[in-house]
């Protein structure tokens, strides 16, 4: 008996339920397809550990933003639930009246979620594994690899979670049905209705003073965030971030009032067809409703940002792929590791014993390195084939040094001030302003060039070109060359050659380096018999074998050259790094494999979460709207009556889905455009990326879904309108 | 003692003074709800006219058909078959769009729970019936204030209906129904949920309404009491007329005599009249 009663409710409330019920389809489906990603890993039988490593890493970032998925949708679930749940109250007060118990009523809305849940699980699943397989096809995309069998793939794991994170969200919505409905009165259950007819309205004046401070704190909010440059969660992003939810819900607040106000004072609209009306619906809407507005736009704002800054991110890592990857691999060595331990006496004669042991210590292997690489001639490559001669006979076809020194005269920021140039924000300018200008010798820059087949330098005796690989760094490198130019290095006067190069100096996914400058081989012989080191040395290497096969030897010709000490090579490494002659090493295959996994981590990161909010938010909206029109229903009755033809309600009603749906969306896309602005000038830009593709991408996201959203909300409540009104009143 | 008789299928279009054309002409209009297995005639067969200027009280016993009939005239149902005229013009052919043009040019409503607007006010409610009429819009708060100021609801314009009396509501409800100037105003038992003080109130307005500013209206109750300030009633039994009498020079006390015969002698709602 309980059950048919619960089965009949679904059945007959699908106009309220379908949207829920839906978004909860496509919950539950994104949430086991993106759970699944590491057990994709099994399709491209990956044998290297690197891709293996990275699908691990990135299911494990998925696993971990699964928490936030999982809160979100128990949230919407939550929120549904109860939403339809008091919308019923009439409905539980006359089975009560009707002598059933209240555990009675409380076992038919246990059925009717339990059957709900049950139904959207096992349908969410279902799609979840399609998806699922879908995105494998994706993942081989990223990783430019070929699927030559197709297997399915069934996640256990991702099965397991979906169904227990599912499974406690509806636990928990029964309970919390079963408490709300104990604690209901039978008198307030049966005239639910009727109180529901009071709605609030705002003093216009607090309302407009409300509106002006909203508008205030959203602004201060950005100047907040613009100040802090996204570049540290710190206080000013703390406050940015809190200013904002309470400009949001000020916002919100006082929305109505302000529009309401403003509106009546216009004749002109207020007194023409149905505005008076449509106004005031969307009003008392807005008014009631505020908070949950509130919290879609910050939710909006979140999914809005996360998508575009995600899908700019993987452009970022895929951008300049074909330049990171020229050379087979790269070996640096980074000198200026090499300082030692500090030489100050004052500041060594008040230290305690252990700490000066341990500055002794460094000292001796600063020493034993610098007497390492002098034995040599800084010449990496000699120093490796002296290690193993078979092993760099097997491996290297080529193998070219480029030193990298710094200029102790030369700063960029005498040319950023001669020139005022910037590089970005004021904190950008301060980092860079002091460094000395990185000097690099023609001859070696030249072989290079040479190697991959680009234009070289002729800088001559006393003229000096500039390489430079980075968009930021960009207007300063052409600073740095402008016509008649003269610097003074080791005492000897360069003047420019107007040129600027964009020679890739090493194997990379992000040029770190920007804007040196090539200068004749003399000046950095007269640095040496100054004194000075290379900064930085590279060795680009181009192999005889294979890349895969490269990488093997390479690794194996490192852990002889320099073996891992024992606290080393208890992490697993066989090599161990030192500031001459290698202390990193980056194969264009790691590159590669790196570059394509960020790209699937951050891209499924920002498909997930953007998705997700984005939905969950849509979702919430269209319950809202939906239900409005049902308690409207008296009202869409009267304007019939009264002479409103079919085409100024349905006018009216458009107006009222579309600005309830757009009003959130379009503060949030300000907030947005703000963040991701800031985060483009901190971030993106340096990375050479432009925001306008990614941003396109969101449109396009939030257009579909979102619209999809819209629209159907607008179709369903213009069918619950029809069905009430029948034919003949807006046939 | 009035003589109490059945007139079968009232004689059509009786002349009337100035010989003008009626407002609404209902002709042998028919109503059939159901399908073929069970079949419910709610009107059967009823003519009638009203002419301009008329306030004219429809009676008749629950189930008798009269609202059926206001619904018609209203266009809110359709007839089965026979045609309904209004100001000469045949409003049982018209299409949805035709159909609201002419509620919203013509008619004017008031219903038993007034059916205003709940989340606009007083004032605003009036209006509507103005802007959906596309009324020039400088001339919608003048009108607005007339009306209001005639109908004695000045003082709540700027109420919503929740902080109304019931008596306002409905006299608010009238005032909307006479702001747009229609030919004819339909009155679906006005004081149905009104208190007596607030009935009479609310009367006294529709009397006026119709003496002073000429607004031609028919009105549905089963009380003889407010059937009382019309000039002329119909009885309807069974879906059909069954009597008409009309108040001619007599006084309101006498004319609510007469129809307390008539309701006694159909044997309704006696025991609802005061």
């Amino acid at each position: 008996m309980l059950a048919k009663l619960a089965f009949r409710n679904i059945r007959r409330s699908v106009k309220d339920y379908g949207v829920y019920f839906v978004t909860l389809v496509f919950g539950v489906a994104v949430f086991y397809a993106f759970n699944s990603v590491t057990g994709q890993s099994i399709l491209f039988d990956l044998e290297d550990t690197a891709s293996a490593s990275v699908f691990d890493m990135t299911g494990q970032m998925l696993g971990m933003f699964s928490v936030v998925i999982a809160c979100v949708l128990g949230f919407l679930v939550l929120y549904a639930n109860g939403f339809l749940i008091r919308r019923r109250k009439q409905e539980f007060g006359t089975y009560l009246m009707l002598g059933m118990n209240p555990r009675g009523v409380s076992a038919i809305v246990l059925l009717e979620t339990v059957t709900v849940g049950l139904v959207s699980l096992v349908v969410g699943l279902v799609l979840g594994f399609a998806l699922s397989q879908g995105l494998s096809f994706v993942t081989a995309g990223l990783f430019n690899i070929q699927m030559t069998q197709y297997r399915f793939i069934f996640s256990a794991d991702a099965f397991l979670l979906t169904l227990g994170c599912f499974a406690l969200i509806f636990v928990v919505t029964a309970l919390f049905n079963t408490l709300s409905i104990r604690r209901y009165k039978l008198i307030d259950l049966l005239s639910a209705r009727s109180r529901n007819a009071r709605f609030r309205v705002r003093n216009p004046w607090i309302s407009l003073v409300g509106f002006v401070a909203a508008v205030v704190v959203i602004a201060w909010a950005y100047v907040t965030l613009i100040d802090n440059g996204l570049l540290q969660f710190d206080e000013g992003f703390w406050r940015a971030t809190a200013l904002m939810v309470a400009g949001t819900f000020l916002f919100f607040w006082s929305l109505a009032g302000f529009a309401l106000a403003v509106i009546e004072r216009t004749r002109g609209v207020y007194f023409k067809g149905l505005a008076m009306f449509t106004m005031r619906q969307i009003a008392s809407k807005v008014n009631t409703a505020f908070v949950s507005l509130s919290v879609v736009c910050v939710m909006l704002f979140f999914s809005l940002t996360v998508f575009s800054t995600g899908m700019g991110l993987t452009r970022a890592f895929t951008g300049d792929i074909e330049n990171g990857t020229i050379y087979d691999a790269t070996l640096t060595a980074n000198v200026y590791l090499n300082k030692g331990g500090t030489h100050d006496p004052d500041e060594l004669a008040a230290m305690d014993e252990e700490d000066r042991e341990y500055q002794a210590v460094a000292d001796a292997r600063a020493a034993a390195v610098l007497a390492d690489a002098e034995a040599y001639d800084w010449d990496i490559a000699a120093r490796l084939a002296a290690a193993s001669p078979a092993l760099w006979e097997q491996l290297v076809d080529r193998a070219l040094q480029l030193d990298v020194y710094q200029s102790a005269e030369v700063t960029y920021g005498m040319f950023m001030e001669r020139f005022g140039i910037s590089v970005g924000n004021e904190k950008q300018d301060e980092s860079v302003a002091p460094q000395g200008v990185a000097l690099m010798g023609a001859s070696q820059f030249n072989a290079l060039a040479e190697l991959t087949g680009r234009p070289t330098a002729d800088v001559g005796e006393s003229g000096y070109a500039v390489n430079n690989m980075l968009d930021m760094t960009a207007s300063l490198a052409e600073g740095m060359v402008r016509e008649g130019q003269t610097i003074e290095i080791a005492g000897r006067e360069l003047t420019s050659t107007g040129k600027v190069l964009n020679q890739p100096l090493e194997t990379t996914s992000f040029f770190s380096g920007g804007a040196e400058l090539i200068v004749p081989d003399a000046v950095i012989e007269d640095l040496r018999a100054q004194g000075a080191v290379p900064d930085t040395s590279r060795l680009n290497v181009m192999y005889k074998t294979d890349r895969a096969e490269g990488d093997k030897l390479l690794e194996q010709l490192l852990a002889e050259a320099s073996p891992a000490s024992a606290e080393v090579a208890a992490s697993g490494w066989t090599f161990g790094p030192k500031p001459w002659p290698v202390t990193v090493s980056f194969t264009a295959e790691e590159v590669i494999v790196q570059s394509s996994g960020m790209n699937m981590m951050i891209s499924y990161l920002a498909l997930y979460i953007g998705f997700v909010f984005l939905i969950a938010t849509a979702a919430v909206l269209a319950i809202q709207q939906l239900s409005e029109t049902s308690d409207s229903l008296p009202r869409y009755k009267v304007l019939a009556e009264i002479g409103c033809d079919r085409r100024m309600i349905f006018r009216s009603l458009r107006t009222q889905v579309l600005v309830y749906f757009l009003v959130p969306l379009g503060l949030a896309v300000c907030h947005t455009v703000c963040a991701v602005g800031v985060i483009s000038d901190a971030v993106l830009a340096q990375l050479g990326v432009s925001v306008f593709e990614p941003a396109l991408m969101t449109a396009v996201l939030a257009g579909v879904v979102y619209g999809a959203y819209l629209l159907v909300t607008y179709y369903a409540s213009k069918g619950i309108i029809r069905a009430s009104l029948g034919k003949k009143l807006v046939g | 003692m009035t003589e109490v008789y059945a007139t079968p299928a009232a004689p059509v279009c009786a002349p009337s003074a100035g010989g003008s054309r009626p407002i609404l002409s209902v002709r042998q209009m028919e109503k059939v709800y159901g399908s073929k297995d069970s079949v419910t005639k709610a009107v059967r067969d009823i003519s009638f006219d009203v002419m301009p200027g008329e306030f004219v009280g429809i009676m008749g016993p629950s189930g008798s058909g009269k609202t059926t009939l206001l619904n018609c005239v209203a266009t809110i149902d359709t007839v089965t078959s026979g045609h309904i005229l209004v100001d000469g013009r045949d409003i049982t052919g018209l299409r949805s769009r035709a159909l609201a043009k002419f509620r919203r040019d013509d008619l004017g409503f008031i219903f038993q729970d007034s059916n205003l607007l709940d989340t606009l006010t007083g004032f605003e409610n009036i209006a509507l019936a103005l802007t959906v009429k596309g009324e020039p819009t400088g001339q919608v708060k003048p009108k607005v204030e007339r009306i209001a100021a005639t109908l004695g609801v000045a003082d709540v314009l700027e109420k919503y209906p929740y902080q109304m009396s019931g008596g306002q509501k409905q006299r608010i409800a009238a005032a909307r129904a006479m702001v747009a100037d229609p030919k004819l105003v339909l009155a679906d038992e006005p004081t149905g949920a009104l208190d007596s003080r607030s009935a009479a109130v609310m009367l006294e307005t529709l009397e006026m309404m119709n003496a002073s500013l000429g607004a031609t209206i028919m009105m549905v109750t089963h009380d003889s009491y407010a059937a009382s300030f019309a000039n002329r009633i119909l009885f309807i039994k069974d879906g059909a007329v069954f009597n008409e009498i009309r108040k001619g020079d007599t006084s309101r006390k006498d004319f609510f005599n007469r129809i307390m015969e008539v309701v006694t002698f159909l044997g309704g709602d006696a025991a609802d009249a005061r």
